[in-house]
């Protein structure tokens, strides 16, 4: 399980970088063509689809990394085993809201499917909304991940057969 | 009672310790949920749309500017300049420390970078040159707060994302209040040199001097390309951002030399890790809009006010007193995410300028990083200087006294704000 997370986190986030620099690249371009008298029309729409598929995937990253902005101070306080098995409950209700997520995003994403871009209509506007589902999944996913890891240190679990290694 | 049960299903999510952003969102969906009618598909749209903003590409860029000059060891070079400049005052590293934290945070805009960044050499320093432990650690912790206040700040962006405000008029708002916070703290400075007997750094030669210049003028031509581009409407702010962050790579590598494009892997996947925290904040903060629009919080909000009077000065003085109550457990980005929405719309309708609502927002959550019990700034000055939380809380009090001031002179005097 941690193979295949640490893999689809690597690859977001390498999806993620490249997106960083397609939208850099295209508000550079939008400028100096501007100032060139050259008419293009496409670089705010794919700066702007970019970085939301970047954002989105960087937050689903963080979901693994659990870095997202909170009040921790309870987690903090407890110790142990209650410390553990809050974890577990706080990642089980992201994972729930995740899962419903999931389901909305694919029904969103294909009431959009056929719409096109604006400035290149040639692309479906469907690719771009994508993200929802993806970033929702692959949530659902990590919190799966750090759910099981969280539960390994359970005494509880301690010497189950999914729990040896 | 519906609204009663969610808000208390919202505050249970942000205590057990659910991230702000995924609190926001099932309270949300919850709240949706009540709705007859409500696609329960609003969430995800919501969150899209919430993203969907050209100017919110400048968080990021931003960012990226902020890291790619920190990889070039910013910090050192502001310092040095800042102490060749006034270090030959009584109290001259006390007054380098607030004048390299106006310089920093014309380049990166984090306050917490500022902290880490010069506390780590300078609260040493300090203390090896004769000065407090309080007075080391306060000075520094203070300063740093004017990093989200000068622009460029990413606070400032997120406020223009969540109210549709001008970034450039937010980023112009900020300068003179960050300039005059920074003046005053110099003026406290003075008065504790003269008090204690400070002392003051050895004379440089006029050719060390000129070196020192040369080797901090490139960075600090950052924020003059960002402020400039923008009000001499040669940019629109992400695109200001855009260029700052080129204008950092091509010094850092080509004057400085101190980064690589080998190193570049690295610094975007820093950005890409810490911008996407706040934009996703940001992003669930849309869809909770959404659920608040649905069950009239804002006219509620508004009928509060009404029933005060209407006073627009009363409002704002309420407004600081939550934002400082706010800001002593909360993140300035979760807070505004939070709140700025609800107070938005009451501040239109009691005539209060959106860009002054947003300096006042932004200058009282700045004060929250020097507060205990999480006031980042404060804690990491703390351990630099390895004194305890409350006598450095203490040693902040009158750099505090300067930011209250400021801000009340934003609110009684919003033409400070040149906009």
């Amino acid at each position: 399980m941690q193979i295949l997370t640490k893999f689809i986190a690597r690859l977001q986030i390498t999806l993620g970088v490249l997106l960083l620099v397609i939208f850099l690249a295209s508000t550079l371009i939008q400028v100096v063509t501007r100032y060139l008298g050259i008419s293009v029309l496409w670089t705010e729409e794919v700066a702007v689809n970019s970085f939301i598929w970047a954002m989105f995937l960087g937050a689903a990253v963080m979901v693994r990394e659990n870095k997202h902005f909170g009040f921790d101070v309870l987690t903090h306080y407890l110790k142990g085993t209650k410390r553990s098995i809050l974890v577990i409950f706080q990642n089980l209700i992201m994972l729930i809201f995740c899962l419903l997520c999931s389901l909305y995003s694919v029904e969103i994403t294909q009431a959009f499917w056929h719409s096109r871009w604006i400035s290149i209509p040639e692309f479906r506007q469907g690719y771009v909304w994508l993200i929802m589902p993806i970033t929702f999944i692959s949530s659902s996913v990590y919190l799966l991940d750090n759910i099981y890891n969280e539960a390994k240190t359970l005494s509880c679990f301690k010497g189950a057969s999914w729990n040896l290694r | 009672m519906e609204l009663a049960i969610i808000t208390l299903l919202f505050i249970t999510l942000i205590i057990i310790g659910i991230p702000i952003a995924f609190s926001i969102g099932i309270a949300s969906l919850v709240g949706i949920g009540t709705m007859t009618g409500a696609p329960t598909t609003m969430i995800p749209m919501k969150m899209f749309y919430g993203l969907n903003s050209y100017v919110l590409l400048a968080v990021p860029l931003f960012v990226l500017t902020a890291n790619i000059m920190n990889s070039g060891q910013i910090s050192h070079r502001l310092i040095n300049f800042s102490i060749a400049l006034v270090g030959r005052k009584p109290g001259g590293l006390g007054h380098a420390n607030v004048l390299v934290s106006m310089l920093f945070a014309g380049v990166s805009g984090s306050s917490t970078a500022d902290t880490a960044g010069v506390g780590k050499i300078l609260i040493p320093n300090m203390i090896n040159k004769g000065y407090s432990r309080e007075m080391s650690v306060g000075v520094t912790a203070a300063s740093s707060t004017i990093g989200g206040i000068i622009p460029p700040s990413i606070t400032m962006v997120i406020y223009g994302g969540l109210t549709n405000t001008s970034v450039g008029q937010l980023f112009i708002g900020g300068m003179v209040p960050g300039v005059l916070i920074g003046l005053g703290m110099m003026l406290v400075i003075s008065i504790i040199a003269r008090r204690d007997n400070l002392p003051v750094m050895e004379k440089i030669s006029r050719a060390e001097f000129i070196a020192l210049s040369k080797d901090a003028i490139p960075a600090m031509i950052t924020p003059l390309i960002i402020i400039g581009g923008i009000v001499f409407g040669v940019f629109t702010p992400t695109e200001a951002a855009a260029f700052s962050a080129l204008y950092a790579y091509l010094v850092s590598a080509f004057y400085y030399k101190s980064i690589s494009l080998k190193d570049l892997p690295k610094i975007f996947t820093e950005t890409l890790k810490l911008s996407c925290l706040s934009l996703f904040a940001l992003a669930a903060a849309s869809a909770l809009g959404e659920f608040l629009g649905y069950y009239q919080i804002n006219a509620t909000v508004s009928n509060f006010f009404s029933g005060i009077g209407n006073n627009e000065y009363l409002f704002l003085f309420i407004i600081v007193a939550f934002f400082l109550f706010i800001g002593t457990f909360m993140d300035a980005i979760p807070a505004m995410v939070l709140f700025v929405p609800v107070i938005y719309p009451v501040a239109l309708t009691l005539g209060v300028d959106p860009v002054q609502l947003g300096i006042v927002v932004i200058i009282t959550l700045s004060i929250g990083l020097i507060t205990p019990p999480y006031g980042l700034c404060l804690l990491i000055a703390s351990a630099i200087g390895e004194l305890s939380i409350d006598k450095s809380f203490k040693a902040v009090m009158p750099y505090i006294s300067v930011i209250v001031l400021v801000l009340v002179a934003v609110i009684f005097m919003p033409f400070i704000l040149l906009v």
